[in-house]
């Protein structure tokens, strides 16, 4: 699974992109928890950051298989 | 009934800089929009600003945004340019022209656009330059 990190997520987590190991799906708490895990900084952006997945917004019911596009979306500020 | 809408949506770092709209013949209004860097950013002067945009999950979701919000304001071509990278104070950031027969959709789906944008689209703000 590849983890896209944009903004303000980027800076917490040290990276642009990472691939999570691993060959089971992940729920969506259980992927925020191992992102929490490996980037601790995430935490204050966990009640304002959506996710996507292969380009469209997750929620709370979406599963993320290996394979997926994972991105994580703070707060967004275009135009 | 629903009539297609052409849409182009472009992210990119290229200089926005629209020549007039010209219209077809079915057209009765053109509306256009340009948001632009201001020289202040929570009251400091600033230079100007930085963009950075998930740019193919961006184009996704403002063509959405578009083809949504054309159900209910009904436009025949809406086309959209944002800005990625340093974008200098009194540049434009991101350029609106929809085309409709009357003012009324095109105005309604251009306001529409931007309140969506706002919230939903993949694109930052990320830095300011001095």
């Amino acid at each position: 699974m590849t983890i896209l990190y944009f903004a303000h997520a980027r800076r917490l987590a040290g990276c642009s992109e990472e691939t999570l190991p691993g060959d089971v799906p992940l729920t969506f708490q259980q992927l925020w928890a191992t992102l929490l895990a490996r980037h601790p900084d995430l935490a204050s952006l966990r009640t304002s950051a959506r996710l996507a997945c292969n380009q469209r917004f997750a929620d709370a019911e979406t599963v993320f298989n290996p394979g997926d596009e994972v991105a994580v979306i703070p707060p967004v500020s275009g135009g | 009934m629903n009539t297609r809408m052409d849409i182009v949506i472009h992210i990119g770092p290229e200089f926005i800089s629209p020549p007039p709209p010209t219209s077809g013949p079915a057209t009765g209004a053109v509306a256009t929009f340009l948001g632009t860097i201001r020289a202040s950013e929570n009251g400091a002067p600033i230079g100007g600003l930085h963009y950075e945009a998930y740019q193919p999950m961006a184009e996704t979701v403002m063509r959405e945004i578009v083809e949504k919000l054309g159900q209910s304001h009904p436009c025949q071509s809406v086309r959209v340019q944002h800005r990625t990278g340093p974008v200098r104070v009194g540049e434009a950031a991101i350029y609106i022209e929809v085309h409709a027969a009357h003012r009324a959709e095109a105005f309604a789906l251009l306001a529409g656009f931007m309140d969506r944008l706002k919230q939903d689209v993949p694109i930052w703000k990320t830095d300011v330059i001095s």
